[in-house]
């Protein structure tokens, strides 16, 4: 008995030094992180707002939807929109016009595969959605992409996931403005 | 001294040991996801085998498994805290692969197989013989998989990208999949050991 308590002291006390460890670094790293976050949204809104101003931010409009903002004058709407790819939920943030076409779109959080998944960060990629969702629907497979096959190859379910949730999106500006 | 360079070929943790080959073949894709990752790996590395070898006759045998991973985890989390904070382009990019260094057999394989046994100074001169032979196999793959994959290399992200006239246009595209990432390694692995055996003669 006395042995057993005798190891886990010892095991508990790696754990904690390593716990105190790092809560230092973290009290350094964190307020890095939160601002270079904060920075990045902004930065985004901005490009997705395409010229417009975007308004005050409203949580959980609709399930999917963790953050939306109309872009002032009622051109539209930026939503934060959640979808599944292949390492787990991505955020995915992208406006609309009132119409429910897709303006501009970024892939945000994810853990998508290096080389793969990941290209879906590049906002050539993301152009591919561009003007879809309103007239012209959003595509569900590589085939409705056509020579653009090619940019997504590699990655179904990343991609998969992304048009999910475009689609998704699209179709609640368009039940929010009533159309 | 010598034991600095047994890395390189002797014991080179991809390409003779074997060891690592998951990250080897993940994040290979690029120069620059190469050369952070090894960056990272020799930084884990150094920490673990130093810490392990100055508490190796306070850690009882019965718990020595789980104390190695606690020590372990600690420091790829304090490595991936420390690229989001101040490298996070670079960290976006390697993504999920950063938290799995935990799980890499080089960094427990060494701690058990080495810094167990041996003094502090040993231990850490076996990180780094170790990590620099990671680097150089890491490295390796991933410039073969980049030049004929993709026709660049890439040194840095924004800016820093070579474009290799002809491949750049039509790069031999298997090399950036999985499949091409295990032909290169077969090959460079038959490169390595021939050249192990060479300069043993």
């Amino acid at each position: 008995m006395k042995e057993m308590a005798n190891k886990a002291l010892r095991l508990g006390i790696i754990g904690a030094v390593a716990a105190l460890l790092l809560a230092v670094v973290n009290n350094f790293t964190e307020p890095v992180i939160a601002e270079r976050m904060t920075r990045e949204l902004t930065e985004a809104l901005t490009v997705l707002a395409a010229g417009g101003t975007p308004g005050a931010v409203e949580t959980e409009p609709a399930p999917g939807v963790p953050q939306r903002w109309p872009i002032k004058g009622g051109k539209g709407w930026i939503l934060e929109l959640t979808g599944t790819g292949y390492g787990g939920p991505m955020t995915i943030v992208a406006s609309y016009d009132t119409g429910g076409t897709v303006m501009v779109a970024r892939l945000m959080g994810n853990n998508e595969t290096v080389g793969f998944g990941k290209k879906a960060e590049d906002s050539s990629y993301m152009k591919i959605f561009v003007g879809t969702g309103g007239n012209r629907p959003v595509p569900r497979t590589k085939a409705d992409l056509g020579a653009d096959a090619d940019t997504v190859a590699g990655a179904t379910v990343t991609f998969s996931g992304i048009t999910d949730a475009l689609r998704a999106g699209s179709e609640l500006v368009q039940e929010w403005e009533g159309r | 001294m010598k034991g600095l360079f047994k890395g390189l070929l002797k014991e080179n943790p991809i390409f003779v040991l074997a060891l690592g080959l998951c990250p080897a073949l993940a994040v290979s894709t690029t120069v620059n996801n190469a050369l952070g990752m090894s960056a990272a790996t020799l930084i884990v590395l150094i920490g673990s085998n130093l810490v392990i070898s100055s508490l190796r006759k306070h850690i009882p045998d019965d718990i020595h498994i789980p104390a190695y991973i606690v020590i372990i985890a600690a420091f790829v989390t304090l490595v991936d805290m420390t690229m989001q904070a101040y490298f996070p382009a670079l960290s976006k990019s390697l993504g999920i692969f950063i938290p799995l260094i935990v799980v890499n057999c080089i960094i427990l394989g060494r701690a058990e197989a080495f810094a167990s046994k041996n003094t502090i100074g040993a231990s850490v001169i076996d990180a780094i013989a170790m990590g620099v032979g990671f680097t150089v196999g890491l490295t390796a793959i991933a410039l073969v998989r980049e030049v004929l994959g993709a026709g660049t290399i890439t040194i840095f992200p924004d800016g820093g990208v070579i474009r290799i006239p002809g491949l750049a246009d039509k790069p031999a595209l298997v090399f950036a999949f999985p499949a091409g990432a295990l032909i290169v390694v077969g090959f460079l692995q038959a490169f390595f050991r021939w050249l192990g055996e060479v300069t043993n003669k």
